[in-house]
């Protein structure tokens, strides 16, 4: 259970650097002001259950990956800057027991910012009249949740992977770029572009080409949940194209669990890898 | 058994600069042992590759009979270690810290009791952040002490402590040295290890160049200790009579005396020879090799 004591200790770090209390009031704000909209829109034509849910999916599509890759970016780098990881190594934790308690201390402080501001706005938009559905609320806030982890072991293996703060935090502006800003999809364009002799791509898109994109991990979460909830998934921000009748293989949900799952065991595996074979 | 054990440790860093070069070292079990040179010397080194913070380039060490790479976890669990320029956690108390430490190795101990044992029981209330620099230290001293580990690895004890706070330091380390720990401590300041070592290691520009007890470093040395003589009148008859005393190994005439460099057991052979011989000693003195002096020809010197 060296983990878990690894875990605390990382969850109490982010408590008292204040850093988790910025973030629940910045989260918490956002919430709010969700809760707000919603709720002040309840009597027009916007009195849908799914609204809040709507409303939530796309402004924590896009705020949960940048707090994952904030908060995590620097967490173990920055201990190994900071000497911090010598004297955990001195004590008897084991190098994986150092990355996987940092993970789930991370996913805590994840978890301790999402919850209350999910939990603000429905509770401001269904005091102020508007309709709740629990069960589609409670998909949403596992879909953020999901999104979040993911980015959460994408950035951690960056930083377990690299001795450099700013390869960190450059590395981690790097994802930011791929995946929220979809740098991600021109990539197959831009293989084309060179594989056909530097001119641009025409006619329809090969199948490789296609499911490159599927593989971007929003697009992942997407796939795997659409099954659950479509109504809520037809608009996923940040994943790309779109799930229509007859899904072909690489949107199919087992593909993309796999996708998913991927997107978190490689990155910490890598960088711990990385980890374990260099010196502090 | 050896507590400690390296055969031909090597360590190059970055392809081009030799840390390492070649370290044999032997700690035997329930030695208090001193590993000095001068900064850059590789002390830090040494200790983050028995500790597995580092992998050598060539070679092997083993640390209480286990390998230092495969079994690091136990052996890490059986010993305390003062890291080198340790940062404490500013927003953390000095109970915080020890009970990290207990619960880390799942043992029983009470951290107000280590405090008090390094001096500052006024720190378990107190965050660290406000501690002196002396503070800091007792406390990461009093993390090494979790557990009665079986060995101690303490890595420049004395950074930032008064003389009283070194002399603490030293009254720890001969009590651990009682219960049966090892203890292997590095340190750039020979006289801080003097007290308490069994044996010293001597390090020089990744090179361990002398490992013996202090008495065998000063006799290694050479001039054993040196006599100075003054004399009413020096004559060359003088100079001649001390050098035919058995053990004299060389007499410099300098401000109307001589210094005499002698081996043990003949310094009162040299002033009897003298006064048999009709000369007046107005005075005498004998001046030991100083530790400084042995440090420095070992760490600077040609040898």
């Amino acid at each position: 259970m060296r983990w878990l004591q690894i875990a605390r200790k990382d969850f109490d770090d982010s408590r008292r650097e204040r850093q988790l209390y910025y973030l629940l009031g910045l989260l918490g704000l956002v919430g709010l002001g969700i809760g707000y909209v919603v709720g002040d829109n309840s009597s027009s034509s916007m009195a849908a259950s799914e609204v809040l849910p709507l409303f939530l999916l796309n402004v924590f599509g896009f705020i949960a990956p940048i707090v994952a890759l904030t908060i995590s970016q620097s967490d173990i780098v920055g201990k190994r800057a900071t000497g911090e990881l010598s004297v955990l190594l001195s004590l008897p934790f084991s190098r994986h027991t150092i990355v996987l308690g940092s993970f789930l201390g991370r996913i805590a402080v994840l978890t301790a910012v999402l919850v209350p501001a999910f939990v603000l706005a429905s509770v401001l938009s269904t005091a102020m009249g508007a309709p709740l559905d629990v069960a589609l609320l409670a998909t949403t806030f596992l879909l953020i949740w999901t999104v979040g982890v993911v980015f959460t072991a994408i950035a951690l293996g960056l930083s377990t992977l690299t001795r450099s703060t700013s390869i960190a935090a450059g590395g981690s502006f790097g994802i930011f770029l791929l995946f929220v800003f979809q740098l991600w999809s021109v990539i197959p364009t831009g293989i084309r572009y060179l594989l056909g002799g530097l001119s641009m791509p025409s006619g329809p898109k090969p199948e490789w080409a296609a499911a490159f994109i599927q593989l971007s991990p929003f697009t992942g979460i997407r796939n795997l949940a659409h099954p659950i909830a479509p109504e809520l998934l037809r608009n996923f921000p940040l994943a790309l194209g779109s799930v229509g009748e007859s899904v072909p293989w690489y949107q199919e949900p087992v593909f993309a669990g796999f996708v998913v799952l991927a997107w978190i065991v490689l990155p910490l595996a890598i960088g711990y890898w990385r980890f374990q074979t260099t010196d502090l | 058994m050896a507590a400690i054990e390296t055969n031909g440790l090597h360590k190059r860093y970055g392809g081009d600069i030799l840390a390492l070069d070649g370290i044999d070292l032997h700690v035997e079990e329930g030695e208090v042992f001193g590993f000095l040179g001068p900064n850059g010397a590789g002390k830090s080194t040494t200790i983050n590759i028995l500790l597995d913070f580092v992998r050598p380039t060539e070679g092997s060490a083993t640390v209480l009979g286990m390998d230092a790479q495969a079994d690091s976890q136990s052996i890490r669990q059986r010993t305390g270690v003062l890291p080198e320029g340790y940062q404490v956690y500013d927003r953390l108390t000095g109970r915080q810290h020890v009970q990290f430490v207990i619960d880390s190795k799942d043992v029983t101990a009470d951290p107000d009791a280590l405090l008090e044992r390094v001096g500052i029981p006024e720190a378990g209330d107190r965050t660290a952040g406000g501690y002196s620099k002396g503070m800091k230290q007792r406390l990461t001293l009093a993390m090494a002490l979790v557990g009665q580990p079986d060995l101690l690895i303490l890595d420049e004890p004395s950074t930032g402590l008064d003389p009283a706070g070194a002399r603490e330091i030293r009254e720890i380390v001969t009590e651990e040295a009682d219960r049966g720990a090892t203890v292997f401590f590095s340190s750039h300041i020979l006289e801080q290890v003097e007290a308490v070592c069994d044996r010293v290691g001597i390090l020089r520009a990744g090179e361990l160049v002398a490992v013996d007890s202090i008495e065998g470093l000063r006799e290694a040395a050479g001039d054993g200790a040196t006599l100075r003589v003054e004399l009413a009148t020096v004559t060359d008859n003088a100079i001649e009579i001390v050098e035919g005393v058995p053990g004299v190994t060389d007499v410099t005439q300098r401000d109307g005396g001589l210094t005499v460099s002698v081996g043990d057991g003949s310094k009162t052979a040299v002033l009897s020879a003298l006064e048999d011989a009709g000369h007046e000693v107005t005075d005498f003195r004998t001046e030991e090799t100083s530790l400084e002096e042995i440090f420095m020809s070992y760490t600077e010197g040609s040898r």
